[in-house]
């Protein structure tokens, strides 16, 4: 039976793990989960995942969830190249630690940029005051200032000379405004380069291939929302009004 | 197997279709509002503050508030500068000196760390880093972890910061019993499974109703509006579902019949609404059962040992107008 990856690439996480099967020519498939339409709300996928979260992997009866376990399982399980989640304590232990940090630092603030950018206002009309989109624009600034000074420094890579998942992880996470057209690497020629490093040793075609939707996202049409869910939407967006 | 699609929509490339599915929806279901899924919801966004204590070192030493040590994110307010109070025993580390751990046993991760640390034997020097005093702030504490918060560990010159690193760092390092961190790729991907979902969930909760349901009415003297407290509560008691269902289930420990260093992970978390008077376990049979199991495992008194300091919280006395103030910004963010 073959591996089954339950994914949206609009998702980070989910283009973390589809880059890295794809790069490590891992047999797999794609099953879509549509989340515009809603379908990581489907009994079908619930059954799979009851967190209702992409990405999920399903091997044979082995179900998991969550982006960092899944990639740690590939590794592990096809034996990619080491630099991936290299053996060396100390350098697998960077790997961890930035994986442990991006959770709060990196993929909830870029997430936020592209709500409040694109979606809060295409979705309610509305945009969100000037004085919230500063202050999550500033978290922004201050967690990626941290990410060159403590995870780069003045290495090629998180790890030193190699990508690692570390890499993979940071990129499509700071690439999630970019949905909203809003380029984070514009402000720091040290985070444009590296950012350019880890596309070419991903390879630019698998890159772009995997970011393609999320750069197009701009084109949805969300007039065709149901009006009873637009209004939830709305409700919940509140908090970042 | 099918997600209702419409039956006018384009296959995706990886079922055979083109290769960008198009954008034109005909009908949708609950949609973008969940793109980012659940965690993106109530997700507390911590501001770093400068602790209380840079002002008056001898007025804050009475006080030992616990304090959520772990999701502090970087200031949006401008920090007033580093907090001159050095280190208890400022450690300008030579070569020859071994494992340090910086931990503030306040602080939910810093207990998992503790007590894995102690449990198998690791010899270490305890280097207490008070959150209260903010210590964590000071320019000898960010030559440790630049990120500014606790744990952070010291060995020879490798520094590292964050718990589950720690924690993975030290089982391999010290090559602690399988069953910790196992080498069976399904049983170890359990592990790492929980290790990365309570980021986002367990540990928001936990900090949110401690300070809510305690550290605002209590430290701080600040009432929480009833309705407030009562949605943090059921956010608890969803995730604490959640912990039971997709985790526990039916094994003795979170991710099967022994324990892991998730069971840590999430043991630490939950003492923490418990030292607010929360009765996390009462109502949950399942939950006391597995905790009576972790407590066993790890031993008693170490247990109790770690938490000594948390379940003193309530005792603290209240803090003072200045504080109050500093901790203003970061109250409107708690209270969300």
């Amino acid at each position: 039976m073959v591996l089954e990856l339950y994914m949206d690439l609009l998702s980070a996480p989910c283009r973390a793990v589809y880059i890295f099967a794809r790069k490590n020519g891992i047999p797999f498939d794609f099953q879509f989960v549509d989340l515009l339409k809603g379908h990581h709300h489907s009994r079908e996928y619930i059954e799979i995942n009851p967190l209702r979260k992409l990405p999920s992997l399903k091997d044979g009866n082995f179900i998991l969830s969550e982006s960092v376990p899944i990639l740690l399982y590939l590794c592990r399980k096809y034996s990619t190249p080491s630099h991936w989640y290299p053996p060396d304590l100390h350098m697998r232990a960077r790997v961890d630690e930035f994986m442990a940090w991006q959770h709060t630092a990196l993929q909830l603030p870029m997430s936020k940029i592209l709500w409040i950018k694109l979606l809060i206002p295409m979705i309610t009309g509305e945009e969100v005051p000037a004085q919230k989109t500063e202050q999550m624009l500033e978290e922004v600034k201050n967690n990626l200032q941290l990410f060159e000074e403590k995870f780069l420094q003045d290495r090629l890579f998180i790890t030193g000379d190699h990508i690692s998942l570390a890499d993979l992880v940071a990129l499509v996470e700071m690439m999630q405004p970019m949905g909203g057209n809003h380029n984070v690497f514009l402000n720091s020629s040290k985070l444009a380069e590296w950012r350019m490093r880890v596309e070419l040793a991903i390879g630019t075609g698998l890159f772009w291939e995997a970011h393609d939707r999320l750069v197009k996202l701009e084109e949805w049409d969300c007039s065709t929302l149901n009006p009873m869910v637009k209004e939830r939407i709305c409700e919940f967006l509140q908090k970042y009004k | 197997m099918t997600w209702q699609r419409d039956p006018g929509m384009p296959v995706p490339s990886w079922q055979g279709g083109d290769l960008h599915p198009g954008f034109r929806e005909r009908e949708s279901g609950r949609a973008g509002a969940l793109l980012i899924g659940p965690k993106f919801s109530g997700a507390i966004q911590w501001a770093g503050r400068a602790w209380p204590g840079s002002d008056s070192p001898g007025g804050s030493a009475q006080l030992q508030a616990p304090w959520p040590s772990k999701q502090f994110l970087p200031v949006v307010v401008p920090v007033p500068g580093p907090v001159p109070l050095g280190l208890p025993a400022a450690p300008t580390a030579t070569p020859t000196m071994g494992l340090e751990l910086y931990l503030d046993l306040m602080s939910q991760p810093c207990r998992a760390v503790y007590i894995f640390a102690k449990k198998n034997g690791i010899p270490f020097e305890l280097r207490t880093v008070e959150l209260l005093k903010g210590q964590h702030y000071s320019d000898a504490f960010a030559q440790v972890n630049p990120l500014r918060k606790v744990p952070a560990l010291k060995d020879g010159d490798f520094t590292l910061a964050e718990s589950v690193a720690i924690l993975l760092y030290l089982s391999r390092k010290y090559k602690t019993p399988d069953h910790w961190y196992p080498q069976d790729l399904q049983a170890c991907a359990r592990v790492d499974e929980y290790l990365s979902w309570q980021h986002t969930a367990l540990r928001n909760c936990c900090i949110q109703v401690m300070w809510q349901k305690m550290m605002f009415p209590v430290f701080l003297g600040e009432p929480v509006p009833p309705e407030t407290l009562a949605a943090t509560l059921a956010e608890l008691d969803r995730c604490l579902q959640l912990l039971e269902d997709k985790f526990l289930r039916n094994q003795a420990f979170l991710t099967g019949s022994h324990i892991s260093v998730a069971d840590l992970v999430a043991i630490t978390e939950l003492m923490h609404p418990v030292s607010a008077g929360c009765q996390v376990f009462e109502s949950r049979p399942k939950l006391a059962a597995w905790r009576q199991r972790v407590e066993a495992a790890v031993g008693k008194d170490l247990f109790q040992e770690a938490h000594a300091v948390v379940l003193k919280a309530k005792d603290l006395p209240p803090a003072d107008h200045a504080m109050k103030e500093k901790l203003r910004p970061l109250m409107q963010i708690l209270l969300k």
